[in-house]
């Protein structure tokens, strides 16, 4: 049966690949290949393609707009971009809160907030993290207090990704101090022009404001735009962060920056010899091989699981670690293959730069910048600590 | 010749207070604005103190410092992210002009800090150059300082071996790219177009022993600023384990984070233990020496890697911002580990040294 699920999704894998080649816009594909900074309308465009094709909202149910595909569909719609080095399917709306707000949320907010998901018109942003708040989330303080028809919100998120460019944000607030800090916890939907909101960038040493820090200062939000129930945020949220751990794209990445590393060690020489050739790189090599390889198989028996409905919580985990973590390892070996081309930069120029760089392939600006923030990728959306606690938890029982 | 302890930890103490008060990390910030991503004042200061002319003999005016004092002083600058040419300039074109025939020509301007060398001595940069014997073509890539530098130090091959040549980089045959490294440093792409070159002349040894020998303190100085990277970073991050709290506890609390830093501790004591081994070497010339400074070299490069790594993973989102130092720590390590060649390079070395005894 699995095998059926699994050929059904290597055709829309083949799709994919004919749409990059035959309609991608050329100056898309330049700017993620370079890695260049894509801007809002670069992002917006990317989805309305997406959308055209029927994929950006592909998992959801067909009443929403969606194709109901299986996870292992899911699956290999993020991977296939992934490994083609496409923008990023940015997932606040598309793949966190539309989801959300379809299981959860009233029929007033199905009708106001669905469709300006999955026609782009309306970009949304993620509330959770807070300066004191990370991998322990429940301990967010962000204090919504109900006066009447209104919440007034008070508090600090962080590391709220593309915040300055957001409509709403989704929040998890507290509503109450009683019980354990998950009980308090509520799923509120922010108006991010509402007075009292502001954005303040930080600056990641790719050089690049990716993220924010989003101040909220007695911030009035209508009673209407509360997801659920009071004080059952706490759900919501896991369900969203399964989620996000689903996490399609990792395997994609890592293959994406090892073909980069194989092309790079063929076509440069190092005395005399392709530099993979050489034996301390090649064995480093086939062993990113052999662990994408054994990545790779495991996330399709995971997505085959998850059809199948014998899934254990903790597969979307382990491929978060394993993936994230040989997709850093690659491109540290690269960056280190590239020498003196590897720290030719200047950080603050990486994402003013247009022309060709200092040293080294086209690319190398971009290589070196996908190196810096996929320092991220073992911290954002469950550190892997996090992640295996949960896999010690869930699948172990310790 | 040795350079005695009381000397050393003076000095060292030192260049620590002046750090302490006037290199702090937001000062270096301001800093790397400068020309050449560097601190006029920071270069005024070293050339008070005299570290401008440690290396060069007492006849000179200086002390003649071992490989070990020199490595004290780079822990302290790797501990600070200084970005001055303390390197390049008054320990590896020191030594080199020192020995040389030609010194007073230029001895006089380096130790009161009017002159800055650029290095290609093999140091990170890839030649293609074409050398007739006085002038000098090509394209010298990736030098370090070689942006703001007075002079170019540069390994030609004779055919025979190498020559030691100076370059006066305001010859109008020089065309120079300049750039930053992610560390914030200048460095410069630099076009040289039959451009006329000082030959060092040396009496007691050939400019191959000498470049040999320069190569080696180059490296091990390297392995010591590692170490200095290596301290800060390992002290910041179990200070921030203390007192950074989640699921109700200090995260230093969870056993798996004191494992990792427990790992993390026990490559940095042998980074040092190998990194003093190999200054001891060069100082009294031991045979042992290139097996020593290769050893040193891959594993505090190993280290400095790994502890720079996992500093970014446990200060969470904040290690990878501009405004904390964890991430300018981050990027001098890659600098680190390419600069004098990298840890694969140097564990082909010390693999030939090891293996392939005759």
């Amino acid at each position: 049966m699995s095998i059926g699920v699994r050929e059904k999704a290597e055709r829309l894998r083949v799709a994919i690949r004919e749409f990059y080649q035959n309609e991608m816009p050329g100056d898309l594909k330049q700017k993620s290949h370079r890695h260049q900074a894509l801007n809002k309308d670069d992002y917006v465009r990317w989805m309305e393609l997406l959308n055209q094709k029927g994929w950006a909202v592909g998992h959801w149910p067909k009443e929403f707009g969606g194709n109901e595909w299986s996870c292992t569909e899911r699956f290999v719609f993020e991977d296939e971009l992934a490994r083609l080095g496409c923008p990023w399917v940015i997932p606040f709306g598309v793949k966190y809160v539309g989801p959300v707000i379809y299981s959860y949320g009233s029929e007033e907010q199905k009708k106001r907030f669905l469709p300006s998901i999955v026609d782009t018109s309306e970009f949304w942003a993620q509330g959770y993290s807070e300066p004191n708040a990370g991998s322990d989330l429940a301990a967010l303080r962000t204090r919504a207090v109900k006066e009447g028809d209104h919440y007034v919100v008070n508090g600090q998120k962080v590391w709220t990704t593309y915040a300055q460019w957001a409509d709403w944000l989704f929040c998890l607030v507290r509503t109450s101090n009683e019980g354990k800090p998950q009980a308090g916890i509520s799923f509120l939907l922010i108006d991010l022009k509402s007075p009292g909101v502001s954005v303040v960038p930080i600056k990641t040493m790719d050089g690049y404001e990716h993220v924010n820090e989003v101040w909220l200062e007695d911030v009035r939000v209508p009673v209407e735009n509360l997801v659920g129930e009071e004080g059952a945020g706490w759900n919501y949220a896991k369900f969203l962060l399964k989620n996000e751990r689903t996490a399609g794209a990792i395997p994609g990445q890592a293959r994406h920056v090892l073909d980069r590393l194989v092309k790079f060690a063929r076509e440069t020489r190092s005395g005399g010899r392709p530099l993979i050739e050489q034996s301390l790189i090649r064995q480093r090599i086939a062993d990113f091989e052999l662990r994408f390889l054994a990545l790779e198989e495991a996330a399709y028996r995971a997505v085959a699981a998850m059809d199948e409905g014998r899934d254990t919580g903790a597969e979307a985990s382990m491929i978060k670690v394993r993936g994230t973590e040989l997709y850093q390892a690659v491109s540290e070996a690269l960056v280190d293959a590239m020498s003196s081309a590897g720290i030719a930069f200047d950080t603050q120029a990486l994402n003013s730069f247009d022309g060709l760089p200092p040293l080294g392939p086209e690319d190398a600006g971009g290589i070196l910048k996908e190196y810096f923030y996929n320092r991220a990728a073992t911290i954002f959306g469950g550190s892997s600590e996090v992640q295996r606690n949960i896999i010690a938890k869930v699948v172990l029982g310790l | 010749m040795t350079t005695d302890l009381e000397t050393l930890s003076m000095l060292r103490d030192t260049l620590n207070r002046y750090g302490l008060e006037q290199y702090t990390f937001q000062d270096r910030q301001r800093y790397l604005d400068q020309p050449g991503g560097f601190s006029e004042e920071a270069w005024d200061a070293l050339t008070e103190f005299g570290f401008l002319g440690l290396c060069l003999d007492e006849v000179d005016g200086g002390i003649d410092a071992d490989a070990t004092t020199v490595g004290a002083l780079m822990e302290v600058i790797g501990s600070r992210l200084m970005q001055e040419p303390f390197l390049f300039t008054a320990v590896l074109a020191a030594r080199v002009l020192k020995a040389s025939e030609e010194k007073q020509d230029y001895l006089g301007d380096l130790q009161a800090g009017r002159s800055v060398f650029a290095c290609a001595l093999d140091c990170g940069t890839e030649r293609d150059v074409t050398w007739n014997g006085s002038q000098l073509s090509g394209d010298i890539i990736c030098a370090l300082h070689g942006d703001v530098a007075n002079f170019l130090l540069a390994a030609v091959d004779n055919g025979m071996g190498h020559d030691l040549v100076i370059v006066d980089l305001s010859d109008e045959g020089v065309k120079r790219s300049p750039y930053r490294l992610v560390d914030g440093r200048g460095a410069a792409n630099i076009r040289l177009d039959h451009v006329d070159c000082i030959v060092l002349n040396f009496k007691d040894q050939s400019a191959d022993q000498l470049l040999d020998r320069i190569m080696a303190q180059g490296a091990v100085a390297l392995c010591a600023e590692a170490l200095g990277v290596t301290e800060a970073l390992i002290r910041q991050t179990n200070d921030y384990l203390k007192v950074r709290k989640q699921f109700g506890k200090p995260l230093g609390a969870n056993q798996s984070l004191q494992h990792r830093m427990a790992d993390l501790y026990m490559l940095q004591q042998e980074a040092i233990a190998l990194t003093r081994a190999a200054e001891t070497a060069i100082d009294e010339r031991s045979p042992r020496t290139e097996t020593l400074v290769s050893a040193a070299k891959a594993w505090a490069g190993r280290t400095v890697q790994q502890v720079a790594n996992e500093a970014v993973q446990m200060h969470g989102g904040l290690g990878i911002t501009e405004e904390l130092e964890i991430s300018h720590y981050f990027r001098r390590t890659m600098v680190l580990n390419t600069l004098f060649g990298s840890r694969d390079e140097h564990m082909m070395v010390f693999a030939r040294n090891t293996l392939d005894q005759a």
